[in-house]
């Protein structure tokens, strides 16, 4: 008797090696290109519910951003294994031989907007344009310079965006670029009102808020990565349902937002994040004429030299 | 050495009355100790004393520079307010201005004209040997070279009275010699009042009609004598027995060096 | 001069340069140091060719605006520092205020200066004036207050009026301090003006701004070598009006080869 159950306990002894092994997750980095808004509610729902530990057992520590953090460049070096970037910054550093992967976009529709003064009167952002007064807008960006391109004998004076509303609220000759889910809000709250312009009507529609990292990662991590991108669609499953815990969670560590706001973004969001009808399964994945469209718009802009393969831009895991 | 446009009025030194004139600074304490004399108009002053005396504070006072605490120290001229004419004992030339215009400074600031200026600047540089260096910066220039500018400075106005704080004390001895006899040729020819201080007995000798000897500080007269020698006094007298024992008798007036009072 | 005199004044300070740059190159080509880290300074070089004219109109902008800034500072921190070169009691109320110019950090103080004088060159020149205006203040300052003694006597006793001892006494003999205060502000200016850029637009600081939102740090290096040429260009100037004005009697100058 004393033999079997020895044995016994020998034999159970890989099984439970294994199951510790289970046990202790394993620790990663997720940097942010922003502070914590609802443009990041998936990831963090994700966390709250234990998606990523479910999933693959992981312990995912989401970093917040601010204006200037080089995520990219911290994803490109091995800093963090996982981070938020701009489409557009996918397709600028594969042209320079850098080679990081797009793995999950949260906006199928780009929020990013021009945000104007409705006593101005316009109709377009043809109007804005044409009309005498200040847009700030950040320089070099691509959907800047797509919009100097395509409104060429603009009357407005382009300056440098700093970031914030402030002198929106004061000037009102005064235009900004914005997110549509964020800075019109703030402004609202202000009892500022406004009016946005979404840049993607007029023809620049890049994926918006992507998932990225180096595809060496990706080789040698790839059911890291499956599990990861898992848990974030769940996530944003999640956050489309029901947003008060995330927002909870994100008004402490971003105090410029309030839950009333946080919750009203929630809900502007959805409709860019979703396109019709879309399955929960599908939610965040990414086509390759988008792609090729995003690509051909920054050669003609002359922001890239050489067109990268479509295929290395982007991964749906 | 004559100017034919020295006038009467010109030729005239001034007069110093210093009655009881006592001044303290503060970290010092008492300076000058109820100190009286009178010089005449013409008259070659000479001020002896040692380091720290007080002479300085005295010659100070009479530029006007500085107010006795006590006593009064008054100065007049024949006719009208008296001029005076200051000699540092570092020439003291504006580095950024040549001799000429180094020269010219008292009279821009009493609002001469330029021209004007430049012409009566001209003629004590003239007087002092230094017509060829007008256009000059001081800084091209010897260290006896600077004090004869410095003195034509001084000339300029044609003072009453001429004020030099040992001037020749930082130049070598042919140098200063020759400057010694430059200075009681000039003396000679315009007539006005000198006062010279100095810590040098053998040139307080050689230059001065009369010598003031003051003691340590709190400085006290500690003697006030004319010299006996003739007017001219030339290279050769400095070797002249008469000279020699006059200087004895200066020097043994002297306060012993290192001595407080 | 000998041949073999001008390489060894030339060669000591060219040296480095050229071992820098060329492990620099060899360094980024075969790729031990990522491009988007450091540019390969052929890549910088080929920058500077291919945007010769965005740059050359981007650095006019930009020098116009630090002279402008320049001179602003010049003229209000010469003026200051008379007004309280004259007083004690204005120095010591007024002076440390003064300070407040060197400490304050002009790239948080830049978003109010757009409030204040709105988008464009105006903040620019505003930005390199706060800059650059200290230096002029503390020097001048310092100069005037270190006449010699003894000419200031000189002057008092053929009673000048303060204001002839000021323009003819005291501000001569300060220039050399002025001039130095010029030559640390004119550097400052340029900086000035390109932080300004940053908030106000226009100039080497909004390609600076452009090329790093675009990750072109090949551009940025272009931009900030044009702009420490800038920076040589002006102090150059100020050294070229010093010698003139200095050469003939200040030490300085005559002591320089």
């Amino acid at each position: 008797m004393n033999c079997l159950l020895v044995f016994l306990s020998l034999a159970g002894l890989p099984f439970a090696a294994q199951a510790a092994e289970v046990a202790k997750p394993t620790a990663l980095q997720f940097a942010l290109n922003w502070k914590a808004e609802p443009e990041f509610g998936g990831f963090y729902a994700a966390k709250l519910s234990g998606s990523f530990e479910k999933r693959g057992g992981l312990n995912v520590d989401i970093t917040e951003g601010g204006a200037g953090t080089p995520v990219v460049q911290m994803v490109a070096n091995s800093k963090v294994p996982f981070g938020i970037a701009a489409a557009d910054e996918v397709v600028l550093s594969q042209a320079r031989g850098t080679d990081v992967v797009a793995l999950f976009a949260v906006y199928q529709t780009n929020p990013q907007g021009i945000m104007v003064h409705p006593e101005r009167g316009f109709k377009s952002l043809g109007d804005v344009f044409a009309a005498p007064g200040i847009l700030a807008i950040q320089s070099g960006a691509p959907y800047t310079l797509f919009l100097q391109a395509k409104f060429a004998n603009a009357k407005v004076k382009l300056v440098p965006y700093a970031g914030g509303i402030a002198q929106f609220l004061t000037d009102a000759n005064y235009s900004q670029q914005c997110f549509v889910t964020s800075e019109p809000l703030l402004a609202k709250k202000k009892n500022k009102p406004s009016q946005s312009f979404l840049i993607a009507d007029a023809g620049f529609n890049p994926y918006g808020t992507v998932v990225i990292a180096r595809r060496q990662y990706l080789e040698k991590n790839p059911k890291q990565a499956r599990d990861l991108i898992g848990a974030i669609r769940d996530g944003w499953n999640d956050y489309l349902r029901a947003s008060e815990s995330a927002n909870a969670w994100m008004v402490k560590l971003n105090p410029a937002m309030d839950s009333e706001t946080m919750k009203e973004s929630a809900e502007v969001q959805k409709p860019f994040i979703l396109a019709a009808n879309t399955p929960k399964k599908e939610l965040g994945k990414m086509n390759s004429e988008r792609w090729t469209t995003l690509v051909n718009q920054l050669f003609e802009l002359k922001l890239i030299k050489k067109k990268p393969a479509v295929e290395k831009l982007f991964q749906n895991i | 050495m004559n100017s034919n446009l020295d006038s009467d009025k010109q030729r005239a030194g001034a007069t110093i009355r210093c009655e009881a004139v006592s001044r303290s600074f503060s970290g010092t304490g008492l300076v000058l100790d109820r100190i009286s004399f009178q010089v005449e108009p013409g008259e070659f002053v000479a001020v002896l004393g040692p380091s720290g005396s007080g002479k300085s504070s005295l010659l100070r006072l009479t530029a006007g520079l500085d107010q006795p605490d006590r006593g009064q120290l008054v100065i007049e001229a024949a006719s009208g307010a008296p001029s005076r004419g200051f000699v540092f004992q570092d020439a003291t030339l504006m580095p950024w201005r040549t001799v000429l215009r180094n020269t010219t400074l008292p009279l821009e600031l009493a609002g001469w004209s330029r021209a004007d200026a430049v012409g009566r600047a001209s003629e004590e540089l003239r007087r002092v040997r230094l017509a060829e260096f007008g256009a000059r910066y001081p800084h091209e220039l010897s260290g006896g070279m600077k004090m004869r500018t410095s003195v034509a400075r001084a000339l300029t106005t044609q003072p009453n009275l001429l004020l030099l704080d040992e001037p020749f004390a930082a130049l070598d001895e042919p140098t200063r010699h020759g400057l010694q006899m430059q200075l009681r040729e000039i003396w000679l020819a315009l007539g006005m009042t000198v006062l010279f201080v100095t810590h040098s007995v053998t040139e307080a000798v050689f230059l001065a009609d009369r010598i003031i000897v003051l003691s340590h500080r709190p400085a006290r007269l500690l003697l006030d004598h004319k010299v006996s020698l003739p007017e001219s006094r030339d290279a050769e007298l400095r070797t002249s027995l008469d000279y020699v024992n006059e200087v004895r008798r200066i020097a043994a007036a002297m306060p012993v060096s290192g001595e407080a009072s | 001069m000998t041949l073999r005199a001008r390489l060894a004044s030339w060669l000591p300070p060219l040296l480095p340069l050229i071992v820098s740059l060329g492990v620099a190159e060899v360094a980024v080509r075969l790729a031990w140091v990522p491009s988007y880290l450091v540019p390969a300074p052929s890549e910088v070089m080929q920058s500077l060719f291919d945007d010769r004219v965005e740059l050359l109109l981007a650095a006019w902008a930009t020098l116009s605006s630090a002279l402008a800034g320049l001179a602003l500072s010049f003229a209000a921190g010469t003026f200051f520092a008379i007004a309280l070169s004259s007083s004690d009691l204005a120095r010591r109320a007024f002076y440390p205020y003064a300070v407040f110019f060197q400490t304050v950090p002009i790239i948080s103080i830049a978003p109010l200066l757009v409030i204040w004088f709105g988008f464009g060159q105006p903040t620019v020149i505003a930005s390199a004036a706060i800059v650059s205006v200290f230096p002029i203040i503390a020097s001048t300052l310092l100069g005037l207050k270190s006449t010699e003694p003894a000419l200031l006597d000189l002057f008092k006793l053929y009673t000048a009026s303060s204001g002839q001892i000021l323009w003819m006494l005291k501000i001569p003999f300060a220039l050399p301090q002025i001039f130095s205060g010029l030559r640390i502000a004119s550097g400052l200016a340029v900086v000035g003006a390109i932080v300004g850029e940053f908030i106000g637009g226009g100039g080497l600081g909004s390609v600076v701004d452009a090329a790093r939102t675009q990750q072109r740090i090949d551009r940025v290096f272009a931009a900030v070598l044009i702009s420490s040429l800038l920076g040589v260009v002006l102090v150059g100037a100020v050294n070229f009006i010093s010698a003139l004005s200095l050469g003939s009697w200040h030490s300085s100058e005559r002591n320089s080869s």
